[in-house]
């Protein structure tokens, strides 16, 4: 049965209208591996600004920092986890669409152990712990069009051959999917070449805040992580498998909420074109929308109408293709309104 | 004004109305064996109207079945077009020299797995085809995912386009585009066996004749030493392919390989509707015993496949508990390994005039395919639609069925100008749905202010309003109120 998750389906979230009064805490703890690290150096950073050292971490290794309200144009704030003789560690907190406070690491954040780089900075591209381009296997993207998708993780005995076929095909399969796609799409002359390439640290479906660090630091446009579970149904064995895009590029307050779709398969029926049929072209639906947040992002202050024209456009098109349920409609039609805007000017 | 005739005339396909002899349905592009190189520069079916190429399905996994693929599918549209004149099927592969010409150093295929359907298009109009039909074989687990495309190049006239001109005022012609011009078809998923368990049937190929038979060979080429041969009309047991080559099983233990031009390839299933009193008979002719009198309706594999006489193809199926024989002039639908063949066959037929046959077809590619993406399912709703009017005897005929039709393309693609913009063609075109047809330009053009077709069909209705001529689309209907609705429109939407 193949579903959407309610909780998670594709609407563009219109963040709060502008930043509320009070302040915001945001609590966590730092350890290295289970052991607690006191006096580790908590900053933060908002945008490209320098960091803020906020605080300290205390004996247990608990920090309980205040901050302002991120500003209605902005949804991330960036954490930054120093302690000699470690590299810094980053966390991206999300805003909550209320109060626009950060919301707080939900996992304690990890030292990694090693030796930090001489000079290091805990500027806005600090690259996270563990998240090096060595220890991810994969290079950060230098024109941001690439998906990277974190190893299938199967649970359950005897499944771990399946996994491998899985994790090995099903890049070149997306890859295939989403080009096809694209290259769909009616009226559209060309679409950049978008590459999907592989990450060796497994993300499980609801590492949300986990997957945006890791696409944040790869400069990714998308994330796709999955993982599932075997289980015995009416004496057959099947895999309730979930699966989650994760749209990396934000503009302004719009950004993509991660899609997430729900299925459960016969055991073996787990290939990768099971997965791509899962998602028929909604990827594909979902790399188009990614691209045209890039674009808004990276649009001078008085935007060349071609240039918004081009990407109105591609909206038409994205859209031509959707039925009336289709998850990602809500999206579409946001950027659509957000392009209406800029055409007719402040 | 009731029971005024308006007259229209159709042209819904650029070939309608030009008969023609009837021409070799399939030719191919390139060297199809290592003796016959020298045909690879050749230009291909050029007096053939109407046209598509089959390209090698891209191989990025290496499993040496992309020509193989492209071979299977070519046969297939063979087989479903055999009876359609002046229209041929291109086979290209390798590095062909119309082809090249076109690409300049690149490569078709490294071409085709970076620009998609740009790709397609181009070569299509290298090769001077209405259609490309092509595709990509990738490694899926322990099986195989064949994902088939279909580019239709719209460049070669009009015959994606539904026309209707008035019988009444000569220069008046409402057109709009059939959507849908590339499509991802449906992906094929099965394992490398399966792909071969299907009917295939010796025949000989050879100009000189197969007085032994036809030849096997123990290896994938024409130099390899003949293995042995099989009586022309045998049914063989395919195990995989390579290139033109498939893989048999032979006496038993044993295995060789037989160039698919020997082989027949026939469908997979074939469909009935309720046939009544139909005799299978032993053999492949109306002269073979009978062996019973059955009822045939729905679906029945094929079992085996021949040709009888006149070339008609004969299939072996089971009912009950009877196996027996009968004549292909009986089926409905034929089921073949890619359900795209009957699409493509209706494209072909649409594009030839053929418009009963057309209909019948996307019929069943409809039926077939019910998991296909909306987008392709919309664009074949939209064929079907303009195969019932342009093969109506009359306007009126066919109009309710072809905007039923359209209702469903619009329930699948809804944000799709294309869409509205053809039943407003249906609607203004019938003679009976002027304000329909304006309220289906506003929503077009609602969707998107700069589509053309929508653009167009306003600016005829302007300019007929102007005339003072709209009764001729519209009888005993408010034709002030419509003109008042096309001022509206033109004042929110025309460009000037």
């Amino acid at each position: 049965m193949r579903r959407l998750s309610a909780a998670t389906a594709g609407v563009l979230l219109l963040l709060a209208a502008g930043p509320v009064s009070a302040a915001c805490s945001v609590t966590g703890q730092v350890k290295l591996g289970e052991l607690p690290i006191a006096d580790a150096d908590i900053a933060t950073v908002l945008g490209g600004a320098d960091p803020v050292t906020r605080g300290h971490s205390g004996a247990d290794g608990r920090f309980s920092i205040t901050v302002e309200p991120l500003p209605h144009d902005m949804q991330v704030l960036k954490l930054v986890v120093s302690k000699t003789g470690h590299p810094p560690v980053l966390r991206l907190l999300q805003k909550t669409s209320g109060s626009g406070c950060p919301l707080s690491p939900q996992e304690p954040v990890a030292l990694d152990p090693g030796t930090p780089p001489s000079g290091t900075t805990t500027g806005g591209t600090a690259t996270g712990s563990g998240d090096t381009e060595a220890s991810l296997c994969a290079k950060r993207s230098s024109l941001g069009l690439t998906v990277f998708i974190a190893p299938y993780r199967i649970y359950g005995g005897g499944a771990d051959q399946a996994a491998e076929r899985l994790n090995r095909d099903l890049p070149e399969i997306v890859h295939h999917r989403i080009l096809a796609f694209e290259s769909s799409l009616a009226g559209v002359v060309s679409f950049p070449d978008v590459s999907v390439e592989t990450i060796c640290l497994p993300l499980t479906a609801a590492q949300g805040e986990r997957a945006q660090e890791v696409g944040h630091n790869l400069n990714a446009l998308g994330v796709i992580a999955g993982e599932g579970e075997l289980r015995d149904n009416q004496g057959k064995t099947v895999i309730d498998l979930v699966s989650v895009f994760r749209t990396m590029p934000a503009y302004k307050t719009y950004a993509g909420v991660p899609l997430s779709i729900e299925d459960t398969i016969p055991s073996d029926s787990l290939r990768p074109s099971r997965i791509a049929e899962q998602m028929r072209d909604i990827w594909g639906k979902q790399i188009v929308l990614a691209y045209a947040l890039q674009r808004l992002a990276s649009l001078p202050a008085s935007p060349d109408p071609a240039e918004i024209a081009k990407l109105t456009a591609l909206m038409v098109s994205l859209r031509k293709t959707m039925t009336a349920d289709d998850p990602l409609l809500g999206q579409v039609e946001q950027v659509q309104a957000l392009l209406t805007d800029l055409k007719a000017g402040p | 004004m009731s029971g005024r005739v308006i007259a229209w005339l159709l042209l819904a396909a650029a070939f309608l109305g030009t008969p023609s002899p009837p021409a070799a349905a399939g030719e191919i592009a390139n060297c199809f064996s290592q003796g016959l190189k020298g045909s690879c520069t050749e230009r291909v079916l050029e007096n053939v109207q109407f046209k598509a190429v089959v390209l090698q399905f891209v191989d990025p996994g290496k499993t040496d079945l992309g020509e193989s693929f492209s071979r299977l599918m070519w046969r297939e549209i063979l087989d479903n077009i055999s009876n359609l004149a002046n229209a041929g099927v291109i086979l290209a592969y390798d590095r062909q020299g119309e082809i090249q010409h076109a690409l300049g150093d690149k490569d078709y295929r490294v071409f085709l797995e970076s620009e998609y359907h740009a790709a397609a298009e181009a070569i299509a109009l290298q090769l001077k085809t209405q259609m490309s039909i092509w595709g990509a074989v990738i490694v899926d687990g322990d099986g195989l995912l064949v994902q088939p495309f279909l580019t239709l190049e719209t460049g070669q006239g009009p015959w994606t386009t539904l026309t209707m001109h008035s019988g009444a005022i000569r220069d008046l012609a409402l057109g709009a585009r059939i959507a849908g011009s590339r499509l991802n078809l449906e992906p094929l998923t099965a394992s490398r066996q399966h792909l071969f368990d299907r009917p295939f049937v010796t025949r000989c190929a050879l100009s000189a004749g197969c007085p032994k038979g036809v030849p096997l060979r123990a290896e994938a080429s024409n130099d390899s030493p003949i293995a042995g041969y099989v009586p022309v009309g045998s049914s063989i047991q395919a195990i995989d392919m390579q290139r033109e080559w498939i893989k048999l099983r032979w006496q038993t233990d044993k295995t060789a390989y037989v160039n698919i031009y020997h082989l027949e390839m026939f469908p997979l299933r074939v469909t009935f509707s309720n046939r009544r009193d139909v005799v299978l008979r032993a053999g492949p002719k109306s002269a073979s015993s009978p062996v019973a009198k059955v009822v045939l309706d729905g679906d029945y594999e094929v079992l085996d496949a021949a040709r009888g006489a006149g070339a008609e193809p004969w299939y072996r199926i089971r009912q009950g508990s009877a196996t027996g024989w009968v004549a292909g002039r009986l089926v409905a639908r034929r089921s073949y390994i890619f359900p795209a063949v009957n699409l493509i066959g209706g494209l072909f037929r649409y594009g030839r005039g053929d418009y009963k046959g057309a209909t019948e077809a996307f019929q069943a590619y409809l039926a077939e395919a019910p998991e296909e993406s909306n987008v392709t399912r919309a664009a074949v709703y939209q064929f079907l639609a303009a195969s019932r009017i342009a093969g109506g005897s009359s306007i009126d005929r066919g109009v309710k069925t072809a905007i039923a039709d359209l209702d469903r393309s619009a329930v699948l693609t809804p944000f799709d100008p294309a869409v509205y913009n053809l039943r407003a063609v249906v609607q203004l075109g019938s003679g009976h749905g002027l304000m329909k047809g304006l309220k289906d330009i506003e929503r077009s053009l609602n969707l998107d202010p700069t589509d053309a077709d929508a653009q167009r069909l306003l600016a005829t209705m302007v300019d007929l309003s102007k005339r003072h001529a709209l009764e001729v689309l519209g009888i005993d209907q408010d034709l002030q109120a419509a003109a008042g609705y096309i001022d509206k429109l033109r004042e929110q939407y025309l460009r000037t």
